[in-house]
């Protein structure tokens, strides 16, 4: 028997869409298993991402949309939903909406309706909406949208398999497009551009956008349309775009009055913490105190199980010590493989509190207020209050946050954030401070951490500042910010955030760490007779650190860095632990072989000097042009030397 | 008045939105639409931004497209 057809299961798309923050990524990361990054803050999906789950013997492939306020408006990340919708019509639309804020985000549903396409309702953040002692009675509001209405929770497993089923059962769902009534003459104007050939939803949609939401329109309509916004203009004082919200959120409230309970105002707790956080004189006191507690922690509290670690690799380096013969072999497990891929494995502690507090505080929503803090110094220096979400990003890796830098449409704006994001320190450059803060400043380590974080910044906002006065200005670009609601985080997606960015930081230390340390090790062990590579390459560019007091032992590590800033640590450790088998060793001979003003100066070299290559490679990609990346490179390496230059010689004096 | 001019603890009503075809749409998109009540909600160090309460939502809004927005006080 013959049986050539494989037997291919049926698939269906399923696009999530919903306003920005209403937990639409975590229902994705539910829905697909995916782990994309959430936070409680608009803009954090830029764009689409897609994902797949198999239920009942059918593949599901999800599509998670950026979040958007409105099909109408031209922004990149409306533009990018928008084409999606028309270009390639997903089988179903997922629309996730925030329960506690349910008029504006209907106002969505409303044009998703009005356009006639296949939906299913998941109304998010139930429990939120519950806990304040509302309702909303989800058959009611069903019947009035003639769409299924489903409750979910971003935080909990338990509705998947119902929301699963309902997804199901309406692939092919029969949608008439909603007739939403509007005013007398928004209505003549509808008609009009209905009669040059336009469907109801494309005439709405070019009205509410002024000309800009539609594709594909002949000239013909095009005349009728402007003539028809003329029209409008001159009879009626609002926009177009108020005239058809008025009609929806007429319609929606209408809807709520029905199934909705009244809401009540701002909790007492929200309008406390609100008090503090966002306190005119304590606001930004409190959010510098927020950082440096924040990195005092990452210090303190990670090194404690950084020594368990420690311990755990000194004890297998000293097994394979005593049990393999001795050779060159053992030489390069001993000292280039466990003594690098340790050395830097001991700091994954520090960097997943890192990870942890940084999630802490997008989550539960303090990221906004802070962007709201920082916004009028960001305004000062060129920079946009859309920047503040790449440039916290880039605590975390510059690559996701200088793409994340697309959501700023004002070209000059986006290039200053793109240039000055590798000065925002990001994790891989941790282990460096905490192995050099650890060895010369003990006691105010996580003082010195705060500072070079803070340096970074500093030094990314002079940049900014003076990229922002050779570079002309194309347009100016609005900043309008919701501040959401104050959110308890929750442990489980916490959890996930951290387990993820763990497992980030051990596969590249099982790839360029691993590669980098043997690399290194080869180095400095051949030739076996006479002076090591690596001692000669180091000693031929030794000079230009030699202000500094770097020695070529740094000099090498630091031109490791260039392919990933971890690898500074695992070359410092190869180099340096030729016969010590664990961190105080190294930390000893590292100690006299420095002055403490020369280890600050390697901090603040580190910290400053080139981008890693992938974060070069993604300059090139997002500004279209190797020119850019230069300067990033140059950039770098000149403030990084003038700066340890600068840091080493006034140090000298104090101590 | 416009919304610049609201104080602290001063109640208003929103009355009409100008500005940019831009900022309009953008501000209808967000749900800031005529009729609805607005009040402060914090102020930045040097005044500019500040966070206006509008409707449910808190939003932040910079002196230049808050200038737009014509309010009148509620007692």
């Amino acid at each position: 028997m013959l049986d050539s057809i494989p037997h291919t299961k049926p698939s269906y798309t399923i696009a999530l869409i919903g306003n920005p923050n209403c937990g639409k990524t975590s229902l994705f990361n539910q829905l697909t298993g995916a782990r994309q990054r959430t936070g409680n803050m608009a803009g954090i999906t830029v764009t689409s991402r897609e994902g797949q789950k198999e239920w009942r013997g059918i593949i599901f492939h999800f599509i998670d949309l950026p979040g958007i306020y409105s099909l109408a408006n031209s922004r990149v990340e409306e533009m990018v939903a928008r084409d999606y919708l028309i270009d390639t019509p997903p089988d179903l639309i997922l629309n996730v909406v925030d329960a506690n804020n349910l008029a504006r985000n209907l106002a969505l549903t409303m044009q998703l309706l009005e356009q006639g396409l296949p939906v299913v309702v998941a109304l998010n953040m139930l429990d939120e909406l519950e806990k304040q002692g509302d309702t909303v009675d989800l058959a009611e509001l069903s019947i009035g949208l003639s769409k299924p209405v489903i409750g979910s929770d971003g935080r909990s497993n338990s509705h998947i398999p119902a929301l699963m089923d309902l997804l199901l059962d309406n692939i092919g769902q029969q949608c008439e497009p909603l007739l939403m009534t509007y005013e007398p003459h928004m209505e003549q104007a509808i008609c009009s551009l209905e009669k040059a050939g336009m469907s109801r939803w494309q005439a709405v949609r070019w009205l509410e956008s002024a000309g800009d939401g539609v594709a594909l329109l002949s000239d013909d309509q095009t005349q009728a349309g402007r003539q028809a916004l003329e029209l409008l203009a001159s009879r009626h004082d609002e926009s177009p775009a108020e005239m058809v919200a008025e009609g929806r959120y007429g319609f929606i409230h209408g809807l709520l009055h029905k199934s909705s309970s009244e809401h009540r105002d701002q909790s007492a707790a929200d309008h406390w913490l609100d008090a503090v956080a966002l306190n005119r004189w304590l606001g930004l006191p409190v959010f510098i105190m927020l950082l440096w507690v924040m990195f005092e922690a990452t210090f303190t509290l990670g090194s404690y199980p950084a020594d368990w670690i420690d311990a755990g690799v000194s004890w297998v380096g000293q097994q394979v010590g005593t049990f393999m013969p001795e050779s060159l072999l053992k030489n390069l497990i001993v000292e280039g493989l466990i003594a690098g891929v340790g050395g830097v494995l001991v700091f994954l502690p520090n960097v997943v509190l890192l990870f942890f507090f940084i999630a802490l505080l997008e989550q539960s929503g303090y990221m906004a207020r802070a962007a709201f803090l920082t916004d009028n110094l960001m305004s000062k220096v060129g920079l946009h209050g859309k920047a503040f979400v790449p440039l916290v990003m880039g605590f975390g890796c510059n690559v996701p946050a200088i793409m994340s830098a697309r959501t700023i449409e004002e070209p000059r704006a986006r290039l200053i954030t793109i240039l000055i994001n590798p000065f925002m320190s990001c994790s891989a450059r941790l282990p460096v401070y905490v192995l050099l803060a650890g060895i010369f400043f003990a006691d105010h380590a996580g003082t010195v951490l705060f500072g070079l974080y803070m340096l970074g910044i500093l030094v990314a906002f002079a940049i900014a500042a003076l990229l922002a006065r050779t570079i002309p200005e194309q347009h100016d670009e609005t900043f309008i910010m919701e501040l959401p609601p104050w959110r308890f985080p929750s442990p489980r997606s916490m959890l996930l955030h951290v387990w993820d960015k763990a497992g980030d930081f051990l596969r590249k230390i099982g790839g360029v760490i691993l590669v980098g340390s043997i690399l290194i090790w080869l180095l400095q062990s051949f030739p076996q007779q006479g002076t090591p590579w690596l001692e000669q390459l180091g000693h031929f560019v030794a000079p230009l650190f030699a202000p500094m007091g770097f020695g070529w032992q740094e000099t090498v590590a630091l031109l490791s860095g260039f392919i990933a800033k971890e690898v500074i640590a695992a070359s410092l450790v190869v180099v340096y632990q030729t016969d010590m088998n664990d961190m105080a060793g190294l930390q000893a001979a590292l100690g006299s072989a420095l002055a403490p003003a020369s280890g600050l100066a390697l901090m603040v070299f580190t910290l400053l000097y080139m981008p890693c290559l992938a974060t070069i490679a993604t300059i090139r990609r997002e500004t279209g042009s190797w020119r850019w990346a230069g300067v990033s490179i140059m950039m770098g390496l000149v403030l990084a030397w003038l700066g340890s230059w600068l840091v080493f010689n006034l140090a000298s004096l104090w101590m | 008045m416009t919304l610049i001019e609201l104080k602290t603890r001063q109640q208003a009503k929103i009355m009409s939105i100008a500005g940019p075809e831009s900022l309009r749409q953008r501000l209808v998109a967000l749900g800031v639409l005529k009729g609805l009540q607005v009040s402060v909600a914090a102020t930045s160090l040097l005044g500019n931004p500040r966070v206006y309460f509008i409707g449910k939502q808190q939003i932040c809004l910079r002196t230049e497209e808050a200038g737009y927005i014509q309010v009148e006080l509620q007692s």
